[in-house]
C-alpha cells in the first residue's frame, strides 16, 4: 500500500491551523419557560425530554400539573413517573430550575420520525449521547421491561390497550371531535400556532393535514389497509374534490362511512370489555405488569373524560361503574402530584 | 497474401491524380478569379459602411413598418413592439439603425421569435411630390415566431444539486407573449417539485414580465436531516433591462411543512410542523460583469429585503435582507482577481425564527474546504443555521500555460472565509457586528476550473485554515459545480 510520507502527513493533519470553540445556540442560554417533571435524582446519568401533542393543567390539591392530551402520551407520562418515583411535571424556569433535569415538551407531530407522538428524547450525561425513542419502541421497551411475559392475562390486556383502545381514540378524532370544526378544540388537542386559526382558509389547512396525518398513528392505516383502498376515482372525482375544499373532513364518503362502522364495532366491543379491563386493574393483588395496564387503562379514561365529553365514546363509559372508575382514575395520578 | 481492400497509397496515388487535374494556368486563374470576388466583397462592405456614415444624418421618412408573418401576435402587442419605429415618422439614418435595433431586442427579449430577417424596402417619390433630400423607407420584419407547443426533458446541475426534469411550454398563447410553463423534477436534493408558471410582459412592454407560479416541492434539508414540504403561489414583477440595473418585486404565499426524518436536535422538533408565510421582497441588481460565471472584469451588486407575516395568519414574521458583491479584474494578462463579499440578517418578530428561513454557510460553491450549509450554530450533528452571516471570497484566475486563449480550462487560487451566527436579541448592534468580524472560518484552495456556458466545474484541493468547533471540515479534493461562487 502507498505510504504517505510522515512530513506530508503531519503537515496536513496539523490544519486547521487554528481552531474557536463552537458558535453557541442562543437557545442553549435562554431561561424560557419549561414542563419539568419534579423529584429527579440531581447525579442521575441518564436525564429525558418527553415530546407530546399538547398539554392540559389539572389541579391536584392545589399544586397544577400539565399532563398530555393524548391517552398514549398520558400512559408514558405516567409510567415515567412509576418508574423512575418522578412527580408529574410542572412549569418551570430552564437552566435556572433544578428540577429542569427530566422535561416535557410540546410539539407538532411532524417532530417524529413516523409523525406519532410521544417520543421519548434520552440524553446520556456522562457519554454525551442523546437516543430517540419513537412511540412504538416506547411501547415494546413498556412491554419488555415489565415482565409481560410472565402475566399472560396482562399481556393480552396490555396489547388491546395498545391497539383497540387507541384506535378508539383516532376514530373519535377523526369521526366526532375533528369534524366539528371547532378551532378552541383543535388548541386543545395539538400543539398549534394561534395564527393559522384566526382565517378560515388556513384553519382547514391545519386541520386538513391533521386529519392526513392521524391515520399514520398507531399503524392505523396499515392494520385497517382495506379501509384506505379507494381508486384514483373516487379520490379525484369533481363532486368529491368539490367537497374536500368546503367540508370539514377530506375523506371520501365512502372511507368515512367505513370509519363510523369501525367505530360502532370498537365501541361495542369496548362497552363488553370495559367491566372486565376494571374488574382486573381494581383487583388488590398489584404486579408490575399489571400496574403498567392499569396505569394505561386509566389515562385512556381520563383523557376520555377530559376530551371527548359528548360523544360515543364517552357514552360508552355510561353505566354502573362510570363513576368509580373515573374517580379510581384520578386517584391513580394523584399518587405522583 | 491478398492484398488490403484499401490500400492507402492507393488512396495517395487518387489524391496526387486529383492535384494535378488543374493545370498551372488553371490554377493562377482560380487564385485570381477568387481574390477578385473577395475585393469585389469587400468593396461592397466598405461602400455601406461608408454610404451609412456619409448618410448617418440624412433625414429618413418612415411611410410604414411592415411585419411579415406575425399573424400569430395580436394587433396590441406587435403594436407595442414597434412603437420605436412607429413614434416619430422623420429619423436619420443613424438613429433609424439602433431604432431597428431596439424593435428586433423587444421582440428577443419577448421570446415570441425564434428568427427576423429585417430589410428596407425604398418607397418612390411620387410623380408630384416635392424635391427633397429626404428618403422613403419602409422597414420589412420577417418574423419566425416560436413554436406555440413544446416539451423537453433533461438534466439540470445547480449549486450542489443535480436533477431530471420535464417541462412543457405553452408559448405566446393569446399572441403578446403569455406563456405557461408545466414543470416536473426530480433530483438528488429536491425529491419531486410540480410547478405551474404563467409569465407575460407588462402592458405589453417586453423590459418588464409579470410571473405567477404555483408550485408544489418536498426537498430534502440533510443539514437539519429533515424535508421541507412547500405548496404556494408566488407571483413576480420584474425588470429584464439592457442596462447593469435590474429590479424586482416578490409576493409570495407558501404553506410550509418541516418534516423531521432523522434528526435528534430539539430545534428541529421545535420548528417541525405546518408554517404558514406570506412575504414581500424587493430584490435590485446591478451587474457589469463580462460572464456571470467566470468574470475576468466587471462589477456585480445585489441586495434584497424581505418582509414576511403580511397577515394576521402566517406564522412567520420576519425581516430580512442580504447583499452581494463582486468585483472582477484583469490584474495582470492571463490572470483575473475575482472578490466576493456577501452577508445577510435576518430579525425575527417571534421569539425565533423558523429554520427553514434562517442563513446555511459552507460548501463548494460558498466557504470552501467546508461542507455543504456546515458553519454556524450545531445542535446534535445538525447545523441548524443562524440570523447573521459574513462571507467573503479572494480567487485568482489564471490561463493555464501554453494553453490558448480561448481554453476553458482554468487554474485556480482562492481563500474564502465565512461567519454564520445566532442574532442575540439583548446584544447591541455594535456588538453583534463585532461578532460577526471576528472568528472567522477561514479555508484555502487549489485546483481546476472548467468554464461550461452552462454551468462552472471546479476541482480543488482545499484545506481548512481556521474553523469552529463542530463545523463541517472538508480536507482534500472538493468538487463543485454551479452558477455563482464565491
Amino acid at each position: 500500500m502507498l505510504q504517505i510520507p510522515p512530513l506530508v502527513k503531519n503537515v496536513f493533519d496539523s490544519f486547521p491551523l487554528r481552531k474557536y470553540g463552537p458558535v453557541l445556540n442562543s437557545s442553549d442560554q435562554s431561561n424560557e419557560d419549561c414542563i419539568c417533571f419534579g423529584q429527579a435524582s440531581p447525579n442521575a446519568e441518564n436525564q429525558f425530554i418527553l415530546a407530546v401533542n399538547q398539554t392540559f393543567e389539572y389541579s391536584i390539591n392545589d399544586k397544577v400539573v400539565l399532563l398530555p392530551v393524548d391517552p398514549h402520551a398520558l400512559a408514558c407520562t405516567l409510567i415515567l413517573c412509576h418508574k423512575n418515583k418522578l412527580t408529574l411535571p410542572r412549569k418551570c424556569i430552564k437552566n435556572k430550575d433544578a428540577k429542569s433535569a427530566n422535561s416535557m415538551i410540546k410539539v407538532n407531530y411532524h417532530a417524529s420520525p413516523d409523525k406519532m407522538l410521544p417520543m421519548l428524547v434520552e440524553n446520556n450525561i456522562k457519554l454525551q449521547t442523546r437516543e430517540v425513542r419513537s412511540s412504538e419502541s416506547i411501547k415494546r421497551l413498556i412491554q419488555s421491561d415489565n415482565s409481560f411475559e410472565n402475566d399472560p392475562i396482562a399481556k393480552l390486556i396490555n396489547q388491546m390497550l395498545d391497539t383497540e383502545l387507541y384506535d378508539l381514540w383516532i376514530l373519535c378524532l377523526l369521526t366526532e371531535l375533528l369534524p366539528n370544526h371547532d378551532n378552541e378544540k383543535l388548541r386543545r388537542l395539538f400543539y398549534l400556532d394561534d395564527s393559522p386559526l384566526s382565517n378560515d382558509y388556513t384553519a382547514k389547512l391545519i386541520t386538513r393535514s391533521i386529519y392526513n396525518v392521524i391515520p399514520c398513528w398507531n399503524n392505523f392505516q396499515v392494520r385497517y389497509s382495506e379501509l384506505f383502498h379507494e381508486s384514483l376515482g373516487d379520490k379525484f372525482s369533481w363532486k368529491e374534490l368539490s367537497e374536500l375544499l368546503n367540508v370539514e373532513s377530506p375523506f371520501s364518503r365512502e372511507l368515512r362511512t367505513s370509519f363510523s362502522g369501525l367505530y360502532s364495532e370498537l365501541l361495542a366491543n369496548f362497552k363488553r370489555k370495559i367491566p372486565l379491563i376494571y374488574k382486573y386493574t381494581s383487583s388488590q393483588e398489584l404486579t408490575k405488569s399489571k400496574s403498567i395496564v392499569a396505569l394505561k387503562f386509566y389515562s385512556f379514561v381520563i383523557i376520555v373524560d377530559q376530551f371527548a365529553a359528548g360523544t360515543n365514546l364517552s357514552k360508552s363509559l355510561e353505566g354502573p361503574i362510570r363513576e368509580t372508575l373515573i374517580k379510581d382514575a384520578y386517584e391513580a395520578i394523584q399518587k405522583y402530584a | 497474401m491478398t492484398p488490403p481492400l484499401y490500400d492507402d497509397s492507393l488512396i495517395d496515388k487518387l489524391k496526387s491524380n486529383t492535384d494535378n487535374k488543374l493545370s498551372e494556368d488553371e490554377k493562377k486563374l482560380a487564385e485570381q478569379l477568387q481574390a477578385k470576388s473577395n475585393l469585389a466583397q469587400k468593396q461592397s462592405r466598405q461602400f455601406i459602411e461608408d454610404l451609412l456614415k456619409e448618410n448617418a444624418s440624412t433625414p429618413i421618412n418612415l411611410k410604414a413598418v411592415q411585419v411579415n408573418n406575425a399573424e400569430s401576435f395580436r394587433d396590441g402587442f406587435l403594436k407595442s413592439q414597434i412603437t420605436p419605429l412607429t413614434e416619430r415618422n422623420l429619423v436619420t439614418l443613424d438613429d433609424l439603425s439602433k431604432r431597428i435595433d431596439k424593435v428586433g431586442e423587444n421582440l428577443t427579449k419577448s421570446g415570441v421569435v425564434e428568427n427576423m430577417f429585417v430589410s428596407l424596402n425604398p418607397v418612390q417619390r411620387s410623380i408630384f411630390g416635392r424635391q427633397s433630400n429626404t428618403i422613403n423607407l419602409i422597414p420589412i420584419f420577417n418574423l419566425a415566431p416560436v413554436r406555440r407547443f413544446y416539451a423537453k426533458t433533461g438534466t439540470n446541475i445547480g449549486n450542489g444539486e443535480g436533477d431530471g426534469y420535464i417541462q412543457f411550454n405553452l408559448r405566446n398563447i393569446f399572441g403578446g407573449a403569455e406563456n405557461i410553463i408545466f414543470d416536473a423534477i426530480t433530483g438528488t436534493r429536491t425529491s419531486s417539485s410540480y410547478l405551474l408558471n404563467y409569465n407575460q410582459p407588462v402592458f405589453n412592454h417586453a423590459d418588464y414580465i409579470w410571473e405567477s407560479t404555483i408550485y408544489s416541492n418536498l426537498k430534502k434539508f440533510e443539514w437539519i436531516k429533515s424535508e421541507v414540504q412547500v405548496k404556494g403561489f408566488t407571483t413576480r414583477i420584474y425588470t429584464q433591462y439592457q442596462l447593469p440595473f435590474n429590479h424586482e418585486v416578490v409576493f409570495e404565499n407558501s404553506w410550509r411543512c418541516l418534516i423531521n426524518k432523522y434528526a435528534k436536535s430539539l430545534e428541529v422538533f421545535h420548528s417541525s410542523g405546518d408554517d404558514i408565510k406570506s412575504s414581500l421582497a424587493y430584490n435590485f441588481k446591478y451587474d457589469t460583469r463580462d460572464n456571470a460565471h467566470l468574470p475576468t472584469s466587471g462589477q456585480l451588486f445585489r441586495m434584497g429585503f424581505e418582509y414576511s407575516g403580511l397577515f394576521n395568519f402566517n406564522t412567520s414574521n420576519f425581516v430580512k435582507c442580504a447583499f452581494e458583491t463582486q468585483l472582477a479584474k484583469t490584474i495582470i494578462p492571463s490572470h483575473t482577481l475575482i472578490s466576493t463579499i456577501k452577508a445577510g440578517i435576518i430579525y425575527p418578530f417571534n421569539n425565533s425564527n423558523n429554520l427553514i428561513d434562517k442563513f446555511y454557510t459552507g460548501g463548494p460553491n460558498d466557504v470552501r474546504s467546508f461542507n455543504l450549509n456546515s458553519l454556524g450554530p450545531k445542535s446534535e450533528n445538525c447545523s441548524i443555521g443562524g440570523d447573521m452571516f459574513l462571507n467573503g471570497g479572494v480567487s485568482i484566475v489564471s490561463r493555464i500555460p501554453n494553453t490558448s486563449k480561448d481554453s476553458n480550462f482554468r487554474l485556480h487560487n482562492c481563500l474564502n472565509w465565512g461567519n454564520l451566527l445566532p442574532l442575540d436579541k439583548g446584544n447591541t448592534f455594535n456588538e453583534s457586528f463585532k461578532k460577526l468580524m471576528s472568528d472567522f472560518s477561514i479555508g484555502y484552495g487549489f485546483g481546476l476550473i472548467y468554464n461550461h456556458p452552462m454551468a462552472r466545474f471546479e476541482l480543488n484541493f482545499v484545506l481548512p485554515i481556521a474553523a469552529h468547533e463542530g463545523d463541517g471540515m472538508r480536507k482534500g479534493i472538493q468538487y463543485g459545480v454551479g452558477i455563482s461562487f464565491l
